[in-house]
């Protein structure tokens, strides 16, 4: 009876934030209007959103995505392992450091990098200092990913190095006792005992990246870059909710389909040490 | 050659400047059940870390088949290591956890399957190959992670207090099946524990620490018999240990009379521990005993009863068989073969 009163709130709070916004959504996609002011129930959002163009920006949205997410995890894993084998006074204050940038702003972060890359910025700056051509590094796609990946970085290294640090040392001693050397106690307990903090690692790099504007807008400029940025423009711009909502949907369903197919490679593991996402 | 099979010189570790071991000697003997007996944080499990390579010694040299193998990583040493909670691998089943060590060796699937299924007979798990980790009781897992040691055939098995987790019925089946085992397999095996019980059920010698030092190494009947000072005594079974003095060879005072004894070479006037096994005392009425007191408490246990008797300033524990009922004067009788007389601790 208490439980029952005490997820009171929380019923309320998820239908009126998530539920009830999510439907919405779906409702504005699910319908056009035309002309003469009048609502139609349609598929054509949908239909609309299949044209090449769009294609285009959601496979660029992907693939952007997926490499930011395969950097991540090749810088984000030594980074995890070194903080981890640090002595206990000195991690806290790694880690610190290490998430001390997640305390400014978001935005103020990507801008430092604008005035970085930019064509009179720091690193044209020192380029041309010592005589050499300055290179346009700005309102790339390498700037994109440049951005995302420091960005999201933390996103991958932190649920790594919580694994790897709450990992029961005596498996890796059971593993070296039985004639494992450094290579083989990596590859065959270590590495597959942390898969739950690499796959959280993943959907937390994978999830904001596939779906930023703010990124792609400050570092590539306001082409419909990424599937991110389509949305904001049919929010803001356009002014076509209906479409903005359709594209908003397709994302979502793509992020749940991305998201269970993970959870099913790897799902077996992580449910056994009682740490699944999901 | 020599038979013994590890051996340990001047054995010293340290933990950020403190000493958990100072200095010990200790040797095991080929196809010998050792004991390292001790209260918690006496460093006992140190020195069987040491001796398995995950520790290295502060100073000191370690010794397997009388070559050094002090600086050799734990996984060069043909020693295998049975763990207090196991350490199970959780992301293999049953069959892949006893196979580790033999596929790290390299060695064909045919012969692999055969010997993990030997195993798995060995510690009566038939047909578990296909189990997960989490699916077995604390027993079951306690017996995989036996056989996943045993697989590799080592020379030396060391066991840290593996039956610690298990209740009592189970304990004393496993320290049954685990002497067998060692006796079958003819490995050497040390043996890592608190319970004095247990060392004394199991072991062919047992090496006595408290405090980083060794107190005793003897056999289960020696230290039993002739402990070497107080704190191995109390720590073997329960004792009564009484201030006392040596007046000449063969004669003490203590409990406010002189006693005859059979220990001697302490000198004259020496002050020693007196070290008296309750089941050792004997109660009679009042007018025959030696010393006579009044019983305090009386505790059933089983086999026995368990009584203290108030005698002047001190308590003794006295087993018997025969209950005396409590606020009851005893006379207490000891024969001079019951008096163990032992150097006081400087």
């Amino acid at each position: 009876m208490l439980k029952k009163l005490a997820s009171g709130p929380y019923l309320v709070w998820i239908s009126m934030f998530v539920i009830i916004p999510i439907l919405m959504i779906l409702g504005f996609s699910l319908v056009s209007v035309d002309s003469s002011g009048e609502m139609q129930l349609t598929f054509d959002n949908f239909t609309r959103a299949f044209d090449p163009t769009y294609i285009a920006v959601l496979g660029r949205s992907l693939k952007i995505a997926i490499e930011a997410t395969i950097i991540c995890f090749i810088l984000g894993y030594p980074m995890a392992m070194i903080l981890s084998k640090m002595a206990p006074k000195y991690r806290t204050f790694a880690v610190m450091l290490f998430v001390l940038p997640m305390w400014m702003n978001f935005l103020l972060r990507t801008y430092a990098w604008m005035t970085i890359l930019g064509k009179n910025g720091v690193i044209n700056g020192i380029l041309s200092f010592f005589g050499l051509p300055t290179v346009t590094f700005l309102y790339s796609e390498g700037a994109v990913l440049l951005g995302m990946v420091y960005n999201f970085l933390p996103f991958m290294v932190l649920p790594i190095y919580t694994v790897l640090t709450k990992m029961d040392k005596s498996l890796i001693e059971a593993a070296e006792d039985l004639g494992g050397n450094k290579k083989t106690v990596f590859m065959k307990v270590i590495f597959p005992l942390s898969v739950p903090g690499i796959l959280s690692g993943i959907s937390m790099v994978f999830m904001p990246a596939v779906s930023t504007f703010v990124i792609s807008n400050l570092l590539y400029g306001g082409q419909y870059m990424l599937i991110g940025n389509l949305i904001e423009q049919q929010y803001l711009v356009v002014n076509d909710w209906n479409f903005g909502s359709a594209v908003a949907m397709i994302l979502m369903l793509l992020i749940l389909i991305s998201m269970a197919i993970m959870n099913r490679m790897g799902g077996k593991s992580a449910e056994d040490q009682g740490v699944s996402l999901w | 050659m020599s038979d013994k099979i590890v051996k340990g010189i001047h054995i010293t570790k340290e933990f950020g400047g403190v000493a958990v071991v100072k200095n010990i000697d200790f040797w095991v003997k080929k196809n010998q059940f050792l004991t390292i007996l001790g209260p918690s944080g006496c460093g006992k499990t140190t020195t069987l870390r040491m001796i398995a390579g995950f520790e290295k010694p502060t100073s000191g040299q370690l010794f397997f088949e009388g070559k050094d193998i002090t600086e050799l990583p734990p996984y060069m040493r043909p020693i295998n290591t049975v763990f207090q909670k196991y350490a199970l691998f959780p992301h293999m089943d049953i069959y892949e956890n006893i196979a580790f060590g033999l596929r790290i060796k390299k060695i064909g699937e045919k012969e692999i399957a055969s010997k993990v299924a030997k195993m798995l007979e060995l510690v009566n798990l038939n047909g578990f190959e296909k189990r997960s980790v989490n699916s077995l009781s604390g027993g079951q897992q306690q017996r995989i992670a036996i056989a996943r040691a045993l697989v590799n055939e080592p020379k030396v098995l060391l066991l840290d207090e593996p039956l610690g987790a298990l209740d009592l019925k189970l304990r004393k089946e496993m320290q049954i099946e685990l002497k067998n085992m060692q006796k079958e397999l003819g490995i050497t095996f040390v043996y890592v524990t608190h319970d004095q019980e247990e060392a004394l059920t199991m072991s062919d010698k047992i090496i006595i620490m408290n405090q980083g030092e060794i107190q005793q190494i003897g056999s289960p009947t020696d230290i039993y018999n002739e402990p070497e000072n107080a704190f191995v005594a109390d720590f073997i079974g329960e004792s009564n240990i009484f201030d006392g003095t040596m007046i000449r060879d063969f004669e003490v005072h203590f409990a406010g009379k002189n006693f005859r004894c059979v220990d001697g070479g302490f000198g004259e006037n020496t002050p020693v521990d007196i070290v008296i096994r309750p089941e050792d005392v004997q109660l009679v009425s009042s007018d025959l005993g030696l010393l006579t007191g009044v019983v305090k408490s009386v505790v059933f246990k089983g086999v026995h009863y368990e009584m203290l008797i108030k005698e002047g300033e001190r308590e003794w524990m006295v087993h018997s068989t025969t209950m005396e009922p409590e606020g009851k004067a005893v006379g207490i009788l000891i024969t001079p073969d019951d008096i163990h007389i032992m150097n006081k601790e400087a």
